[in-house]
């Protein structure tokens, strides 16, 4: 797996992204609406996001489009953990050659089934 | 699921690549969910697009973890999502006018880290001298913030100027005193 060095690391703020809607709501003190503030101001994730959703009429739909991504995400990696369960191993590696061993199988024992009859 | 929330971005990234733990990704990519959707409204101005979107993002994170190894994942996965909207501007523009400066997701770190300036004593003089600088308003909302440790809230209630205004004030000030203190350092060092 190659290692991706371009990527920059931004400030960690030591906050949980979600306190955003906390913030947005006005359920934070002074002293954490501050400080949020101030990592805002350093963290440019986190103002282009907060600037996103403060200018959103209805913060509750966000609330509710963010549920039903988070709901889209587990459904399809889940459905990705069970058909590997199902095949038991690595599926997009193997599977082609499992199916090409499967069809020279069935096409010797064609041709030798054949050659007994006659 | 309480495990999960006790680990940092980078133990649960770890997980991932080392037991191939799905639901580790799952985790890690569901607590950026909300800002992922800010970040998009901040460009897109449109809810559903808003939504596709981050859709898109999450299946280009999922896609890509398994080839590249990425160390900063909060980095990764904004610059992603910014350039998600960049392209989905410039596809909505392709026959249309060109995309307003405004519009453009700024590249690199636009950040500026003024509060360990204000904590080192040895600035104090520098900044002071900046701080004079400043417009009036700048000048106020700047020292309420980062000296009196006031929320924007507060100096709102303080100076009587709505939120926007003291939160402009402030981006506009800390960014003239680091313009300031850098030609204030760059002079200095042709100096001597």
């Amino acid at each position: 797996m190659a290692d991706n060095p371009t990527r920059k690391q931004q400030p960690d703020t030591g906050l949980d992204p979600n306190d955003i809607l906390r913030y947005t709501s006005g359920q934070m003190s002074d002293a954490e609406a501050r400080q949020f503030e101030a990592a805002s101001l350093e963290d440019p994730f986190l103002a282009d996001a907060l600037e996103g959703i403060e200018n959103t009429a209805d913060q509750k739909r966000l609330e509710q489009l963010a549920y039903s991504l988070n709901q889209d995400l587990k459904r399809r990696l889940s459905n990705k953990r069970k058909a590997k369960r199902w095949i038991g191993f690595e599926a997009p590696a193997w599977w082609p050659w499992i199916t090409l061993i499967l069809l020279m199988l069935i096409t010797i024992a064609y041709l030798f089934i054949r050659k007994m009859g006659s | 699921m309480e495990q999960y929330r006790k680990l940092t971005d980078e133990e649960l990234l770890n997980r991932f690549y080392e037991r191939s733990d799905a639901e580790s990704l799952g985790h890690l990519l569901q607590r950026y969910t909300i800002m992922l959707l800010g970040v998009s409204m901040k460009y897109l101005k449109d809810e559903e697009a808003a939504r596709d979107n981050v859709q898109q993002v999450f299946l280009k994170a999922i896609a890509e973890l398994a080839k590249y190894k990425v160390t900063y994942f909060k980095s990764w996965i904004y610059q992603i999502a910014k350039n998600q909207c960049l392209m989905h501007l410039r596809e909505q523009k392709k026959w249309g006018a060109p995309l307003a400066a405004e519009e453009l997701p700024i590249e690199g770190n636009a950040s500026i880290d003024l509060e360990p300036w204000m904590e080192k004593e040895h600035t104090f003089d520098r900044l002071s001298a900046a701080l004079e600088s400043l417009p009036t308003e700048q000048r106020r909302c700047v020292t309420l913030f980062y000296l009196e440790k006031m929320s924007y809230r507060q100096i709102s209630e303080t100076t009587g100027h709505a939120i926007a205004t003291v939160k402009s004030h402030i981006q506009n000030g800390k960014r003239n005193l680091r313009i300031t203190l850098l030609s204030n350092k760059t002079e200095d060092s042709h100096g001597r």
